[in-house]
């Protein structure tokens, strides 16, 4: 792509757009990026598609606090213990495939005129009695209590807000939990070099279908100052008639940093938040090393029974026959236990796949 | 409310008024603060022939004494639904600094004359030309107002005959008091009280113990033992505690004050300062947190008191108790009092008259010779019958039968003379 495309001129350097019809999300990645598979749900069918990209240009960057080598250690810290571990869970190969990854919200700019009403709380303190009669004396004591005193304001409002927040993608929610959050406040401008070597999550809503959120985020504004402006501590019962101007979308970015592990045909993520170092992913066990470990046990149980005949027989009226019935009980116990790797593993890999299919990516 | 207009048409609903924003680009409105009423000085003049009106007990209305004008006073009765309001501290405290103002200079807005007002003081007379002034200025400056009142409602003149008819009223006062009649004149006060009311979640643990009879047949007879079996019970006590009224001032005698309740607080009407014109009214010299110790006091000794009526037997022992007070709140009211005092052989007694009910509370002197004549005559039937009965011993078995009844007598007359000086040292006292 050449610099005088589209992604050129919105984020300054050239930049490819992917998107998956698996997940049917968008990506933007540098040439140098070899983005093969959908960073988000790990399948193989992405492929170009320049229409898919934003024209609103990235404003604001949430810098990354975790380096590169933080970030190996915890997903090293995070990839350590537990039975049958994948042979990709390997802390080298995580490192290995660790890329930059952005995720992204809608700033928007907003000149508002607006009438607005609400309950604005003001705390105050209020004192209570309690009374105590013991060996005929009376002990008083007064406590203390915090109470919220509410009274009507109404007003108009005159203001404009910059930058406020809203969510650019559906399982936004679901990514800051996953993640632990951003402190949105911690930003400073976007520059390319932000960028640089980074996969950048495209945005699932355009402007007009993230309005609703937008109005209700620069509601939510606008009610903090008023409350601000009003002095109180509280606000309840809410309502603004306002009307917004001058329009402006931006993107603001979120780093993280994303990996990836293969058990069996499946490949799997896991991300680090690039601010807090929080690591999310979910731990498929081997299915392989789970149907080995039964194998095995199972292996010797048979190994054990077929002792333990041969003992009770070469030792048919002796005392021996009682060792060789012994193993033969104990080998049939043991084995018993054969399936159970490999059971567990099914059904733990089962639960997880459930939770993937019922989470949004 | 509904928010139909846009920015440049709105304007703010009716009653709001503009408040300091701390955002620029953001305004502020919020309901008027409650002009307190009476909160300027304000002359009480005739619109009809320009002399001074005041308030009149037995109209309750605004009347002129010149031209017969009578104008109502628009205050509303409100009575038990009169706001209360939670022990804030900001109350407490604000309540602590009092008026602030020992005396203020005023300027006559119809004569101009310069006077000054007595201590806490909302109405005062012109000295010079008699114009009735009413004055909360000096309440504006303190946090707590008088927001309610009760207005007179017992004429002066009422008053000064009932308290005629109570001054010759008991025997055990010396009889000239039905003569005099120079009982100062009755001063209308509107008296500062502060009306408290609390919910009180008590519980209470205690040693109870129960009567426990048992018959013995011992030695040939039955013997009855009752002995006292203890175990330790507990229980809880709710008890609404409403309109406890505690007096504002140290200016009454408290005792006095006390046995003028109590008041129909059903009639509490919002305060109005045309009923203070031609009265006098004081404000509060004992604050809120003094006064509802007093209240608190009170509180505590009924829960105590329903602790124990919750108790089913009158042995208790190692009594303990606690009292939660919820839903604390206050009301600061002014109730009308007439004061008066009048001199009887070189002492001043004081009278208070309920100026609502009409009930009186005040000091009467005691006639000792005449309680000490009646002490006599208790105990003289007794002494009299001994005396008999002890010169009649002598002459046969007369006596033997009139001595006896000269014991029960003289039982009696002792007991009845008991009565007799309590009642006389009480009356002394007050």
């Amino acid at each position: 792509m050449s610099a005088e495309s589209p992604a050129a001129e919105a984020w300054g350097v050239p930049l490819e757009v992917y998107y998956c019809p698996h997940c049917h999300t968008a990506h933007l990645a540098s040439a140098e990026v070899k983005l093969e598979m959908c960073p988000a749900c790990l399948q193989a069918d992405i492929s170009p598609e320049p229409d898919r990209l934003r024209r609103e240009p990235p404003e604001l960057v949430i810098p990354f606090a975790i380096e590169r080598e933080q970030a190996q250690e915890a997903v090293a810290r995070w990839a350590r213990g537990g039975w049958f571990r994948p042979d990709e869970m390997q802390v080298e190969t995580l490192s290995a495939r660790l890329r930059r990854y952005y995720f992204p919200s809608w700033l928007i700019d907003s000149d508002i005129e607006a009438v607005w009403q609400a309950e604005m709380g003001y705390d105050y303190e209020a004192a209570s009695f309690r009374e105590r009669y013991q060996g005929g004396q009376w002990v008083s004591e007064q406590i203390t209590e915090k109470r919220i005193r509410w009274e009507p304001r109404v007003g108009r409002l005159k203001r404009r807000y910059e930058n406020v927040v809203v969510r650019a993608m559906e399982a936004h929610q679901t990514w800051m939990s996953r993640l632990s959050g951003y402190d949105f406040r911690v930003r400073k401008p976007y520059a390319t070099q932000a960028i640089d070597r980074s996969v950048i999550r495209v945005p699932d809503y355009p402007p007009d279908v993230a309005w609703p959120d937008a109005e209700e985020a620069l509601d939510r504004a606008a009610a903090l100052e008023c409350k601000g402006a009003s002095q109180a501590d509280h606000v309840r019962n809410w309502s603004m008639n306002a009307r917004y101007d001058d329009l402006n979308w931006t993107q603001l970015l979120a780093p993280a940093y994303v990996t990836w592990y293969r058990e069996g045909d499946q490949s799997h993520p896991v991300w680090i938040n690039g601010q807090s170092g929080q690591v999310y992913g979910l731990k498929y066990v081997s299915q392989d090393k789970a149907r080995r470990t039964s194998l095995v046990i199972g292996s010797l149980a048979v190994l054990f029974f077929l002792i333990g005949i041969l003992v009770a027989l070469i030792g048919t009226g002796t005392a021996l026959v009682g060792l060789g019935v012994l193993m033969v009980v104990g080998a049939l116990i043991f084995g018993l236990s054969a399936p159970v790797p490999v059971i567990w593993a099914w059904l733990r890999n089962r639960s997880l796949h459930a939770q993937e299919e019922r989470e949004p990516s | 409310m509904t928010l139909e207009r846009t920015y440049a048409t709105w304007s703010p609903p009716p009653g709001f008024v503009a408040t300091p924003s701390q955002v620029a680009g953001i305004e502020v409105y919020a309901p008027a603060p409650e002009e307190p009423a009476g909160s300027k000085s304000k002359t009480f003049r005739c619109p009809r022939c320009a002399g001074v009106i005041s308030y009149d007990a037995g109209d309750q209305e605004l009347v002129c004494p010149y031209c017969g004008y009578k104008q109502p006073v628009g205050a509303r009765v409100v009575g038990l639904a009169a706001d209360r309001f939670e022990f804030t501290l900001e109350a407490l405290g604000e309540s602590e600094r009092g008026w602030g103002i020992a005396r203020q200079s005023i300027q006559c807005a119809s004569c101009n004359a310069v006077f000054t007002s007595g201590e806490g003081e909302l109405s005062t007379t012109c000295p010079f030309c008699g114009s009735n002034r009413v004055s909360t200025q000096a309440a504006l400056h303190d946090f707590i107002r008088p927001g309610y009142l009760i207005p007179f409602s017992v004429e002066r003149e009422t008053c000064r005959t009932s308290v005629r008819a109570w001054l010759g009223r008991g025997w055990m006062h010396p009889p000239e008091l039905r003569q005099v009649g120079a009982v100062a004149e009755f001063t209308g006060i509107y008296v500062p009280f502060w009306i408290f009311d609390a919910d009180i979640d008590a519980h209470w643990r205690a040693e109870v113990g129960y009567e426990h009879t048992e018959r013995h047949y011992r030695d040939g007879k039955w013997e009855t033992h009752t002995e006292i079996r203890w175990r330790w019970e507990h229980g809880d006590v709710h008890l609404p505690q409403g309109n406890l009224v505690v007096s504002g001032t140290s200016k009454l005698r408290s005792d006095l004050v006390e046995r003028l309740y109590p008041y129909d607080l059903t009639r509490l009407t919002s305060y109005d300062s045309a009923y203070l014109a031609g009265w006098h009214a004081q404000a509060y010299d004992i604050p809120l947190k003094p006064a509802w110790e007093v209240g608190k006091r009170r509180m505590r000794e009924h829960a105590k008191d329903a602790c124990y009526a919750s108790i089913p037997s009158s042995h208790v022992r190692n009594f303990s108790m606690s009292a939660d007070l919820n839903q604390e709140r206050w009301r600061y009211v002014l109730l009308p009092v007439y004061a008066a005092s009048y001199a009887f052989q070189g002492e001043i007694y004081r009278v208070l008259v309920n100026g609502q009910t009409g009930a009186i509370a005040g000091q009467k002197p005691v006639s000792w010779q005449r309680v000490w004549l009646a002490i006599a005559a208790a105990l003289a039937p007794g002494v009299l019958a001994g005396l008999v009965g002890l010169l009649t011993t002598p002459l046969g078995g007369l006596g033997a039968i009139v001595l006896p009844v000269a014991f029960v007598l003289f039982l009696v007359g002792l007991i009845a003379s008991i009565y007799i000086f309590v009642q006389a040292r009480e009356a002394d006292q007050r």
